[in-house]
């Protein structure tokens, strides 16, 4: 991948992560930078739950088609 | 990205109409809730539950109506800008007296929604009625703010979509573009292209294909190039001959009989030359295409093999060569065609005649535990050890010298290896410069389950 793919890319996940954290943290109607710190950490986790869980699988299958062969 | 659309756009919806159902019911049941304590009230009967009612419902954020028999308003609070409701409709009013409930929604002169509940009250028969009106406004405000934040939500992780998809597809789609690329040179010509290897799965594999195709294609290419280099070269020599000789002859340029003869002997030989080589062609050709017809049979190799040597024998002993022959009688049939065979063994038998100058021949036939065995060894030039592996390639010569000394198209061995394989044989070869060369042929007894 070239540097302007991975310049596009991470804009669109930023802004996408910026509007999530936004709409979470919204209701709390604090426009503290620790209400919104603590939305993206709370976000981060819930991301990385299904992450790890993907990875998992995912080497489990690598594993699984090394040794068959 | 329109996958993304058509999932998240009904999930929205879904998700805001939960809400907006959501929070009307909660809405509705305090009203009832409401409706049912002041009815409660208003059956004590006295004027100061009238009064109450009407604080009670200033604090609950609501008005009131109460009707009387006739479902005319008697009383009504008006603070939160009701719908004007002077009465009820007779149909209504039926209603209630079977002491049944109505809710429905209002609007007012604003065109704000409310939402009204009557209950009947009943003392020993029906006394009238108590509306309770409520404006749906601030419940559907709080339901407008949860979608607004929803579709922010669902911009967001349509943003996030997009960026992880972006990149999953690039660095699926490059190692393809970058095969799309080779695979356009390689068509222009450019068979050095490589594709790098980067992965083990399908794309890998498709990436490694690619380059095998390549080097293949490459081979095919040079192979093809020194094959028209070597048969022109092949080819131009006797014409060069033919054409010089017989224009001696057409101008008369000769000086005896004798002369003439030598010339014509030497036109006869190199035209016979040039005729071999047209048909070792035509012959190799064929068989590289697999358009030449194998009638295999159970054959007896040995009986070939004493066919052949009767043929070839004349000319063994014309050259001052002694054959030496070790054939046992007891041989298993083998699968192969009987001319095919022998076309094989003549073609060794007259390489080892054509390179041999003095000594022997020797043809030995024996078995082993799977193969029937023959062997034809010569006391002839001798092949470099450095030059073997390259002798049953069309054309090639250990000396290019060798070729006007000794005669020979250059593609007999190249035939003799293409025949053997189509008849499930080996041949190997061994040799010693100057001490002789032995070709050993190995054709199987058991074939794969058929027993001889």
């Amino acid at each position: 991948m070239k540097r302007m793919d991975w310049v596009i890319a991470i804009s669109f996940i930023a802004v996408g992560f910026t509007c999530l954290i936004m709409s979470m943290s919204f209701i709390d109607h604090s426009e503290s930078a620790h209400v919104f710190i603590m939305s993206a950490i709370r976000y981060c986790l819930w991301m990385g739950i299904p992450l790890v869980i993907i990875s998992l699988f995912y080497m489990w299958i690598k594993d699984r088609n090394r040794r068959k062969g | 990205m329109c996958l993304f659309l058509i999932v998240l756009a009904p999930l929205g919806y879904v998700i805001s109409s939960i809400f907006s159902n959501f929070y009307l019911d909660n809405l509705e049941k305090n009203i009832e809730h409401l409706s049912a304590r002041y009815v409660d009230l208003m059956s004590r009967g006295d004027m100061m539950s009238t009064s109450m009612i009407g604080m009670m419902a200033e604090l609950n954020g609501v008005d009131v109506i109460i009707f009387d028999h006739t479902g005319k308003a008697v009383m009504e609070t008006n603070r939160y800008d009701p719908p004007t409701i002077d009465s009820l409709v007779p149909e209504e009013t039926k209603q209630l007296s079977r002491n049944m409930f109505i809710s429905k929604e209002e609007i007012n002169e604003a065109g704000e929604r409310y939402f009204f509940k009557v209950s009947p009250l009943n003392g020993e028969s029906f006394n009238g009625a108590l509306g309770v009106i409520a404006p749906v406004e601030p419940a559907m405000d709080a339901v407008d703010q949860i979608r607004s934040l929803l579709i922010l939500a669902g911009v967001g992780a349509l943003f996030i979509a997009i960026g992880i998809t972006y990149i999953i597809s690039r660095r699926l789609s490059q190692p393809l573009l970058q095969m799309e690329n080779a695979a356009r040179r390689m068509a222009k010509g450019d068979l050095d292209v490589k594709v790098d290897v980067l992965t083990e799965d399908e794309t890998g594999s498709l990436a490694r294909s690619i380059n095998e195709l390549g080097d293949e294609l490459k081979r095919y290419r040079d192979t093809r190039s020194e094959f028209f280099a070597n048969i022109s070269h092949e080819l131009r020599t006797p014409i060069t001959y033919l054409e010089g000789y017989s224009q001696v002859l057409a101008d008369g340029l000769i000086d005896s009989d004798e002369e003439k003869s030598k010339y014509l002997l030497i036109i006869h030989q190199e035209a016979r030359r040039m005729k071999g080589l047209v048909e070792d062609l035509f012959e190799l050709s064929k068989m590289e295409e697999g358009k030449i017809s194998i009638n295999k049979e159970w054959m007896d190799v040995s009986e070939a093999l004493q066919h052949v040597l009767g043929k070839v024998g004349p000319r063994v002993t014309e050259k001052g060569l002694v054959l030496e022959q070790d054939i046992i009688k007891e041989i298993p049939y083998v699968l192969g065609d009987g001319n095919r065979m022998e076309q094989i063994f003549l073609n060794l038998l007259d390489n080892a005649i054509r390179y041999t100058i003095k000594g022997f021949i020797r043809v030995n036939i024996y078995i082993d535990s799977s193969h029937v065995i023959i062997e034809i060894a010569d006391t002839g030039l001798g092949i470099p050890e450095e030059e073997l592996p390259y002798v049953f390639e069309r054309f090639y010569r250990v000396e290019k010298s060798r070729s006007r000394e000794f005669g020979g198209t250059g593609l007999g061995l190249a035939i003799v290896k293409k025949l053997v394989e189509l008849q499930d044989g080996h041949i190997e070869i061994e040799s010693i410069v100057n001490r002789g060369t032995t070709f050993t042929v190995k054709f199987p007894i058991f074939l794969e389950g058929v027993e001889s």
